[in-house]
């Protein structure tokens, strides 16, 4: 069980400069010296790590970081620059949204050269291709070009191929963020079957939940650099604090933005002040154009949308405080709050004296740091017995 | 045994070339046949070039014989070129070996051409004229070489082509000044004799002679035939080094 499948070692690799009219006859020719070039974007500078049979790895990072190089170096499709990848068994790769599908030929059509490009040929193909077919659920379209597919069925298409062969090695680059939700988890829980039955799974993904869920050891890569390797909660929770930092800082810069905010009340400034699992204290100015005193309506929802709580000022009865013409502030601490980790927002709206018309909106996300893996948006007290 | 990656990409190639346009279907027919009667207009009738003896009395039998294998050769080396950039949506996301995709569009060039040139002669030999069906196995170690070299360039040019962009834009005047001088239009015997010896050290000018040999005049195998193939093999494996040189790296330059 513990065979490694894969090993990356000391790989780097650096895509040359190239103009407008491509690289002339001097870059052929170093290319046929076999002289490399060294000068150039450094895409990945000495990534090393080694996947293991039953293991699940993630590759996290920022866009541009070269998680998407770095999968590509490991399926074969790009070489690196330097050092190597070693891998055993077979692989299954799901780099980019429809690569290796041509967009005039149909999903069938497309179906038979993305099989056999990952092994999967002859009379082996056409046994599975009613169950790829089924898999992919997209019915009478598998016989019209895959140009007249929507995004979602090209994954799913993609997907469906991938979950026929079984491979020793699953890469799967994002791949998922496109699908419907039902189709999303129906991958998840392929997934997860595929993990349970000892298969091997390298993933890209934004998502940490799916990286928490999903991924055993995680690499965080920063620049083409492994900025840390280990558990895959380690890195995601490290990661995670280091997404929150720089949104702070890109937070200093909305609230100098939303200054200019027009209407006859609005939310001048919002700022959250401190961040904790257990709660968070926040603070705010409204504007008020005719001098009266707003109300205020604060609520948390999940970076999707989905309300957590909500209240106002008026609801608690508390009055802003007048802090200079026009200006009212307000403080608000939320203490205990149980909110399970993952990434939300804190909203405020401006409302007229009566309570009655919303007129402004500001949010700021924020991030739950944590290991849990509970589910949901909060946690209730509870216990078994 | 062969692979069916090269297999499925034969096939694309082959319905990329019948789906395309309406008259896709007939056009490997009709194009080169196309290109006969002008050539045929040209140096036939208004240029009355003549036929050398002991190929018969058709201008156009000989024009044919010599004609086709060469547009088979030009087009496969030209299509070739630009069908790495052609497929880079297909080598730059999948481990898909390189080397099938020029080497695809040169055996179904070739592949459709012979066949054409086939049904031509087998169509001669109906209405009579002076063709020997028995060159259609007597001229295949010339087809084969053909074949060889045009493999060999066809995987330096479309590797170098991504790299360097003006390559396929100076194929077709090279193509066609080679066409000029190895004899495909007139007998040997029409150009000056100061000239003939420089036509003759144009190794495509006995490649095409042999074809002539072999379709028009009955000729067997000769040992020629090996110098041919060794001829191809030898730049087919000089292709084939470049190639591996320097395709791994194109992505960088798609």
């Amino acid at each position: 069980m513990s065979d490694v499948l894969l090993s990356v070692q000391h790989v780097s690799k650096v895509f040359p400069k190239i103009g407008r009219h491509g690289a002339g006859f001097a870059a052929l020719a170093r290319l046929l010296a076999a002289r490399p070039s060294n000068d150039g974007f450094q895409a990945l500078s000495d990534i090393d790590f080694t996947v293991r049979r039953g293991e699940s790895f993630a590759l996290v990072g920022e866009n541009g970081a070269g998680k998407s190089t770095l999968l590509k170096i490991i399926a074969g499709v790009l070489q690196p620059s330097h050092g190597q990848v070693a891998r055993v068994g077979s692989v299954g790769a799901l780099l980019e949204l429809g690569a290796g599908f041509h967009p005039e030929y149909t999903g069938r059509e497309n179906l038979k050269l993305a099989a056999a490009l990952q092994g999967l040929t002859g009379k082996s193909f056409d046994a599975k291709l009613d169950e790829i077919i089924a898999f992919a659920d997209i019915g009478e379209h598998i016989d019209a070009p895959i140009k007249t597919y929507s995004s979602g069925m090209v994954v799913r298409l993609g997907f469906a191929l991938v979950t026929a062969l079984k491979p020793d090695l699953l890469i799967t680059d994002e791949v998922l963020a496109v699908g419907d939700e039902s189709f999303q988890n129906k991958c998840i829980a392929w997934m997860e079957a595929y993990l349970a039955d000892g298969g091997t799974l390298l993933l890209v993904s934004h998502s940490l939940y799916h990286v928490k869920k999903l991924a055993q050891r995680a690499v965080w890569l920063d620049h083409g650099r492994a900025r840390m390797n280990g558990s895959a909660n380690d890195v995601a929770v490290a990661y995670q604090a280091f997404h929150e930092e720089k949104q702070a800082a890109a937070k200093q810069i909305a609230v100098a933005k939303d200054v200019t905010a027009l209407g006859q009340y609005a939310v001048v400034t919002l700022q959250i002040d401190t961040l904790s699992v257990d709660g968070m204290t926040a603070r705010g100015v409204l504007k008020s154009r005719d001098g009266r005193r707003p109300r205020v309506a604060v609520g948390v929802v999940r970076i999707d949308g989905t309300p957590v709580y909500g209240t106002t000022c008026e609801l608690d009865a508390f009055g802003l405080r007048e802090s200079g013409s026009g200006q009212f502030e307000f403080a608000l601490t939320f203490s205990d709050w149980r909110l399970l980790p993952g990434v939300y927002k804190f909203k405020a709206h401006a409302m007229d004296p009566e309570g009655m018309r919303l007129y402004d909106t500001v949010e700021r996300e924020f991030t739950v740091l944590g290991d849990s893996r509970e589910l949901g948006l909060v946690r209730l007290p509870h216990s078994w017995s | 045994m062969i692979d069916p990656l090269f297999r499925a990409l034969v096939d694309r190639e082959i319905k990329n070339r019948f789906l395309g346009g309406a008259l896709s279907p007939i056009w490997w027919l009709a194009q080169p046949l196309l290109t006969l009667g002008v050539y045929a207009i040209v140096f036939g009738l208004f240029m009355r070039a003549p036929v050398p003896p002991s190929y018969g009395d058709s201008f156009v039998a000989f024009l044919a014989v010599g004609l086709w294998p060469w547009i088979a050769f030009a087009e496969a080396v030209t299509r070739s070129a630009s069908s790495l950039i052609a497929q880079a949506a297909l080598i730059t996301r999948t481990a898909l070996p390189r080397i099938y995709v020029p080497l695809s569009v040169v055996v179904v060039s070739l592949a459709l051409n012979w066949l054409a040139l086939t049904v031509i002669v087998v169509g001669f030999k109906v209405l009579g004229m002076q063709v020997y069906l028995s060159g259609i196995v007597f001229s295949l170690p010339a087809w084969i070489a053909l074949l060889l070299i045009a493999i060999g360039l066809a995987w330096m040019v479309s590797a170098a082509q991504v790299l360097v962009r003006d390559i396929d834009g100076m194929l077709a005047p090279v193509f066609m000044l080679l066409s000029f001088i190895c004899g495909i239009q007139y007998g040997i015997d029409s150009i000056p004799a100061q000239w003939r010896d420089v036509i003759l050290t144009n190794p495509f000018t006995h490649l095409i002679a042999r074809m002539r040999d072999t379709y028009l005049a009955g000729a067997g195998f000769v040992w020629l035939d090996a110098a041919f193939l060794l001829g191809g093999a030898i730049i087919a494996a000089a292709g084939y080094g470049f190639f591996k040189r320097v395709a791994p790296h194109v992505d960088d330059y798609l």
